[in-house]
């Protein structure tokens, strides 16, 4: 999945109420943003700035603001999680609406996805949301996204992860050459560096220093440790 | 191991030295023979076979120095080497040198000898970088789980020595018991039916049936050959097709399952023997510190060109004001001599001899000694540091957006000292396709024999540039290099896939001794050189210069002034059309310092210098067009020779001498055209 950019808190309260904007006007403009956050035009400038760096929006010169696909998705993400916090506040614990949706807003933005998806699990549990909640998606990718995440080849190691060789997918003398070297089932690697543009990379492997290209890296599979 | 082993006298050993690459066998061999192989901090500096003797006690060792290799599987031409000895079996002992700060990795290569049941001594070589890392082996335990004896040393500090002799005549005889590693039911039951088959087929009982039974079922090319030897095609047939038939039931690839177990085991003999500290408490590793710099993104090549650039101006810059030293000794010697000779009668033909011949001749070239040996110094420090190796790893993107490999550095940096162990050291590039190459373009390092000739030029004409001019020409090879290993990538056959799989040992602070030995041997070599090739030359030249009888000395009119005439018009539109200039080329190709020596003993230089001499025959841009040449023309014969040896193809060896004299024509000759047109030193 691609929202694998952490937002920070102003950023995701740009992305919701433009969301929100779009979903009530059909469109949302810099002073529609700075009214409903409370704050001036040129500080929303500045935030629209940052979005469309990441990505998240499309903005004409002058023209209206458009959430791209992403954006819609990290939009409906936070959105979803406000969702679930103000259900759990007022329905469970029986906070007052108001204060349940002030308090929703600032804990959505550092909720955990594990606190997340126990909350989700306590209110289905008890009844209070329905199948087609916004919940289920994100919980779904997520679990996704972590199983991709787990395995992962070696050359999209950054440098000082940790990880261990599951199996290497070359043939032939590469292949032996590599287990020959250590590199094989079980073996715990670190990458220690990269050489002028990014390639070879070396990597420490059964306590020495090894060298490889991107190339042969890229045929290691590897899970995180 | 029983195998063919020759029957030897009671008090006479072959033992030999093998281990995974830069484990310090090298080292050890010195230790035990006393002799000065070459030493140095990268994986893969010895590539070929060595012999030597070692005394102990009443016994008298054949000691045999192999090539590193990481197992018996040989990917290059150096392992290949390492393999076919280890295999043929014929010795008694093998000493088998283990990095005992990296166990895993050396213990593989270990498992597997004593599999293939050779009789084996487990050296625990560098115990002092181990106890700095904090690892503790309890040397009787894993004596115990190996089944064989294990000893301690420090080869770079003669640590150890006599103990390991001690042990290596007490084990001479080990048991024929080979180590059994238990692979799991399913491969078990496999070797125990391919056994039977080997049996059954009569395979040569000298081989350790299991262990090629294991060979065979990780389908180890060498071993299917062998067995095709053994027993034929057809029967050979019937064992892989049961090896195969099984494999496709088995859930993971034998050869996966196998190396896996190999390692299981050594994790447990070390898990058993072995006591390591836990990652906090492990000591900060200094080359980490060090390569966090040296191969950083952004500093990683302008450290390796400022390396390149430090080397050049401390051989050079150094070596500079000693040579004019020694040079106004052999002039102010020449000239005193040559009257002292005159004075007692001898007659001015023998005197001739000495000041023109010997002192002109061998004299120029020995002038150079300083600039040698500052050149092997730096090139020593370098090559203990454990530098070598990241300039390969550096390098290796550039490099191979060229169509060369990382590696191919390596033999490049070798040949700034000389293109014969240059070309030898490309043994380690996997690709035969990349040896090729990095063997064509070797020659266009500028070696230590074309020093003296960029030198005594660069003094005589370029006096206030000279280190600009002599920089300017090794770079000249280097871009030389680059381009037509660019052309050669075009124009060559397509070549297997290449890798870049290589240790980065550990830097190490280069020992005196080592770079003492390095730089000795040498210059031991130069002089040797110059006693021998240069001076039978230089009398070879003397005596052309005074044939046919009662010729004028040197004059146009004698032998090598008549040779010289016949060549020169093929330099003419170079700059450098004097018969003088053309003799010293032509027997430059016998070696290099020889154009210094032949220009020495045509132009009289016991007297006057070589340097007055250069200056009223050469202008600056003809100088420069000469140098050009020499630097890029025909390489010596012993390079030939031994491009010849490592590629095994005359077509290779042409080849290479002959584009090299037509790239260096035509760049000498754009060089002088130009700076005519453009009137640059003329
Ligand atoms: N600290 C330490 N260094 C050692 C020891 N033995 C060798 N060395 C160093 O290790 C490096 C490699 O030594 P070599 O003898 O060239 O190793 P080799 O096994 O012959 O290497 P290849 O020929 O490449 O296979 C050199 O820099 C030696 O100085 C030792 O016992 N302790
Ligand atoms: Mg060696």
């Amino acid at each position: 999945m691609e929202a694998k950019i952490t937002l920070s808190e102003s950023m995701e309260d740009y992305l919701e109420a433009i969301f929100n904007l779009i979903k009530e006007n059909g469109s949302a403009r810099v002073t529609d943003i700075a009214n409903s956050l409370g704050i001036a035009a040129s500080s929303v400038n500045q935030g629209l700035k940052k979005l469309n760096e990441q990505g998240l929006i499309k903005q004409q010169k002058y023209g209206p603001i458009k959430l791209t696909q992403s954006g819609v998705q990290a939009a409906e993400k936070v959105n979803c999680k406000h969702q679930i916090l103000y259900l759990f506040l007022h329905k469970t614990l029986g906070v007052e609406p108001e204060t349940a949706d002030q308090d929703a807003c600032s804990i959505e933005h550092v909720l955990s996805q594990q606190s997340f998806e126990k909350m989700v699990d306590y209110l289905i549990e008890n009844n209070y949301i329905e199948e087609q909640n916004c919940a289920f998606k994100f919980m779904e990718n997520e679990e996704e996204e972590k199983m991709a995440a787990k395995e992962f080849m070696l050359d999209s190691m950054s440098v000082g992860s940790k990880a261990e060789v599951l199996k290497i997918e070359s043939k032939g003398r590469l292949k032996r050459k590599l287990m020959d070297m250590g590199l094989n089932r079980g073996a715990r690697v670190e990458v220690k560096g990269k050489a002028p543009m990014g390639d070879p990379i070396e990597i420490k492997v059964r306590g020495y220093s090894l060298s490889l290209r991107q190339d042969e890296a890229a045929e290691i599979l590897v899970k995180e440790v | 191991m029983a195998l063919n082993k020759r029957e030897r006298k009671n008090t006479e050993l072959k033992v030999a030295l093998a281990g995974n690459p830069n484990s310090g066998k090298t080292t050890m061999f010195n230790e035990l023979t006393g002799s000065r192989q070459h030493v140095g901090n990268w994986p893969g500096v010895t590539v070929e076979k060595k012999t030597g003797r070692a005394f102990y006690q009443d016994y008298s060792l054949e000691v045999i120095d192999l090539p590193g290799t990481y197992s018996l599987g040989a990917y290059s031409e150096d392992e290949v080497v390492a393999r076919d000895f280890l295999t043929a079996g014929d010795y008694d002992v093998v000493l088998n040198i283990i990095n005992s700060a990296n166990l895993d990795r050396n213990l593989y290569f270990t498992v597997q000898l004593l599999e293939m049941g050779v009789d084996l001594i487990a050296v625990l070589n560098m115990a002092d970088e181990a106890e700095k890392k904090g690892i503790k082996i309890d040397k009787n335990k894993l004596s115990q789980l190996l089944g064989t004896p294990v000893v301690e040393t420090v080869a770079s500090r003669g640590r150890g020595i006599d103990n390991l002799l001690e042990q290596t005549v007490q084990n001479r005889d080990l048991s024929e018991a080979s180590l059994k590693i238990n692979y799991g039911s399913d491969i078990e039951d496999l070797i125990s039916e391919v056994v039977e088959m080997l049996k059954q087929y009569d395979f040569s009982q000298q081989i350790n049936q299991r262990w090629a039974a294991v060979k065979l079922i990780e389908h180890d090319p060498e071993a299917v050959k062998l067995l095709e030897r053994e027993v034929g095609a057809s029967k050979a047939k019937k064992i892989k097709s049961l090896i195969a038939e099984r494999e496709l039931k088995a859930e993971d690839d034998f050869d996966n399952v196998i190396i896996d177990k190999k390692y299981e085991f050594i994790n447990k003999v070390i898990a058993e023997s072995v006591q390591r500290p836990t990652a906090d408490e492990e000591p900060e590793n200094v080359s980490d510190k060090i390569d966090a710099v040296v191969t950083n993104k952004y500093l990683g090549i302008p450290i390796f060109m400022a390396v390149m650039w430090a080397i050049f101006k401390f051989t050079f810059t150094l070596g500079d004001p000693l040579i004019g030293y020694i040079e106004t000794f052999f002039e102010i010697a020449g000239g005193w001599i040559g009257t002292q000779l005159l004075e007692i009668g001898v007659s001015p033909l023998i005197s001739s001899f000495i000041t023109d011949g010997i002192i002109g001749g061998v004299g120029s070239v020995l002038v150079f000694i300083p600039n040698i040996f500052l050149l092997f110094l730096a090139i020593g420090v370098l090559e203990d540091s454990g530098y070598m190796s990241r300039a390969a790893y550096v390098m290796d993107k550039v490099m191979s957006k060229l169509g060369l490999h990382g590696k191919s550095f390596i033999p490049m940096i070798v040949g700034f000292g000389c293109n014969v162990p240059g070309v030898m050291a490309t043994r380690t590039l996997d690709s035969k396709r990349d040896r090729i190459i990095s063997i064509l373009i070797n020659p266009l390092m500028s070696c230590s024999a074309r020093l003296p000739v960029y030198v005594v030029f660069a003094g005589a004409l370029f006096s206030s540039h000279a280190s600009t001019v002599v920089f300017s020409l090794y770079l000249m090879g280097i871009v030389m290099a680059v381009i037509m290993a660019g052309i050669f990538n075009k124009i060559l056959f397509k070549g297997e896939r290449s890798h870049f799989v290589m240790e980065l040992p550990p830097y190490r602070f280069p020992t005196l001794k080592g770079v003492i030995i390095h730089m000795w041997e040498k210059v031991g070599a130069f002089l040797k050189k110059a006693g021998t090739i240069i001076f039978s030359v230089v009398v070879l030249i003397w005596v052309l210069a005074n044939l046919p009888l009662g010729v004028e000395y040197a004059s146009a009119e004698s032998f090598i002034g008549q040779f010289g005439q016949l060549v020169a018009p093929i330099f003419a539109p170079l700059g450098f059309g004097s018969w003088q200039a053309a003799a010293s080329l032509v027997f430059g190709i016998l070696a290099k310092e020889v154009v210094v020596g032949t220009l020495g003993v045509v132009y009289a230089a016991g007297e006057g210098g070589l340097r007055t001499a250069l200056l009223a025959n050469f202008t600056p841009l003809a100088a420069y067009s000469f140098l050009t040449m020499v630097l890029l023309y025909t390489p010596c014969i012993a390079t030939l020779g031994a491009i010849k040896s490592e590629t095994q193809s005359w077509k290779w060896t042409l080849i290479t001498a002959s584009y090299l004299f037509v790239l260096a024509w035509i760049t000498a000759f754009v060089i002088y055209q130009g700076g005519m047109l453009l009137g640059i030193g003329v």
